[in-house]
């Protein structure tokens, strides 16, 4: 496996976003009562749907980790984080005029200011770009 | 190339879902109103994080602050940095009546009265020095709304001797005597669960009452006098249908009630209200935060409309003006105080 350079790399991008999903994923659960307060804050999730969506996405981004650690879900993983990575930056798109909104992410990603965050999370969907891209080269 | 596609798709398949989101939470039919907004002339002058959840604001003034706790049982003594000076828990307890609690107050030099809650009890202490109540009095009646207008009058909003319509009386505490007014009040045979909402007191000769379920405001004196309806800015009519179980004898409503007036104060100069009713001129971005309405207290004309941001608390529990002040007790433990 080491001979081959592709798969290499796809190997550090699934190293990169296991430790991203694990990190943010386990922080949000460790310290749930403040990400669910946090999330509560959001003018795009209504209240009712607060609890579902503070499982649903900690919850997510760890099943993302799982897969990444497999070679059958690997590429399957980097699809889900290419989409949930989109869907955040697109998430703090809308919330750029709201600077009151808090970062609901986990441990030290919540303290970063909303501008680094964009830049953060686009780096990280080149990541699942790459993944995506040289694991499909590498079964050829 | 088939690749390329599908990570193409992904992300647009990611941006439209949030997408989605934000029009689906975006209200597709308007409410009829516009709000008119005033934040630039609105002051936040402080905010001050406090220990304790607090249930009411009972007095302000510029030197005092006095707040019932969380738990309806003392009342906190604060000074104007929210520092506590001392917490009085008064001795409203009888013998079957752990269950008391406090449902109103007024804090004032020598007209310090408080409503007690599960008893029919009023209690008068002229100083809160040794935690004692000098007198009691008994009420032959229960109520469902009160307001101390001075040392000896109180206004309340009662159920009438059928039990099914309120009415509105005046309460002298010292001769015992009622005034009643029967006019005051819509009869729809539900104890006025459909009319159920806030009764305040200007500090001076007026009174409202504020509807909690449609934009009807009572603007009457303290002989119980009408002086005129008001509607608030909102223009919402419906009231929730209550019906009437034979078998416990209660009044429900039959359908989860929307609140349009969520809290209110009055002073002599305005009347505010934290309403609960999105404008059609309110963006995306107020969508969290709270409304306040301000209306002139002698016409009941509207004036403008401010927002309280939710990173000072997500929910008001109670608000008081004082001049052109006003303090809010907020849910996430902060007073705040904003000048209009």
């Amino acid at each position: 496996m080491l001979r081959n350079p592709k798969l290499h790399l796809t190997d550090y991008c699934s190293a990169l976003l296991i430790i991203l999903f694990m990190y943010a994923g386990l922080s949000k659960f460790l310290d749930y009562n403040t990400f669910q307060q946090q999330l509560g804050l959001s003018p795009l999730i209504t209240k009712q749907y607060t609890s579902l969506v503070a499982v649903f996405v900690p919850f997510t981004e760890i099943l993302i980790a799982i897969f990444l650690l497999t070679n059958k879900y690997r590429k399957i993983a980097f699809y889900l984080s290419l989409f949930i990575l989109t869907i955040f930056t697109t998430y703090i798109f809308m919330l750029l005029d709201n600077d009151f909104v808090p970062c609901s992410c986990g441990g030290i990603l919540g303290t970063i200011n909303w501008n680094t965050h964009i830049w953060f999370n686009i780096f990280f969907i080149l990541v699942s770009i790459i993944g995506i891209l040289k694991t499909t080269d590498a079964k050829k | 190339m088939k690749k390329e596609i599908q990570i193409i798709c992904t992300i647009l398949i990611g941006i439209s879902s949030v997408l989605y989101l934000k029009w689906a939470i975006t209200p597709s039919t308007k409410n009829g109103f516009n709000r008119v907004f005033s934040e630039d002339s609105i002051l936040i002058n402080r905010v001050i994080p406090i220990k304790s959840r607090y249930g009411k604001i009972l007095s302000v003034n510029n030197t005092n602050i006095v707040l019932l706790d969380g738990s309806y049982h003392s009342l906190i003594f604060l000074d104007s940095n929210a520092n506590i000076i001392k917490k009085v828990i008064p001795q409203i307890y009888f013998p079957t009546a752990n269950l008391n609690f406090i449902n109103d107050a007024i804090i004032e030099p020598n007209k310090n009265i408080i409503l007690s809650g599960n008893s029919r009890y009023i209690f008068i202490c002229p100083d809160f020095s040794g935690n004692s109540l000098s007198k009691k009095e008994w009420l032959n009646f229960t109520y469902t709304h009160a307001v101390v207008i001075n040392s000896s009058t109180i206004i309340f909003r009662k159920p009438d001797s059928s039990f099914k319509n309120p009415i509105f009386i005046k309460y002298n505490l010292y001769k015992h005597s009622v005034v009643d007014s029967n006019y005051l009040s819509h009869k729809f045979n539900d104890t006025g669960l459909s009319t159920d909402g806030l009764l305040l007191f200007n500090n001076i000769d007026k009174l409202f009452y504020v509807n909690h379920y449609n934009s009807e405001i009572s603007q009457f004196d303290t002989t119980l006098n009408l002086i005129r309806k008001i509607t608030s800015i909102d223009s919402t009519k419906k009231l929730p249908t209550v019906f009437y179980n034979p078998h416990n004898k209660t009044y429900k409503f039959s359908s989860p009630n929307i609140i349009v007036n969520n809290s209110a104060a009055a002073n002599s100069k305005y009347l505010v209200i934290n309403s609960l009713k999105r404008a059609d001129n309110e963006n995306f971005t107020h969508y969290r935060d709270n409304c306040i309405d301000i209306y002139f207290s002698k016409t009941g004309l509207y004036k403008s409309t401010f927002h309280i941001q939710n990173k000072y608390g997500s929910e008001i529990i109670d608000m008081k003006l004082y001049e052109n002040n006003i303090l809010l007790v907020l849910t996430n433990k902060s007073l705040l105080f904003l000048k209009i």
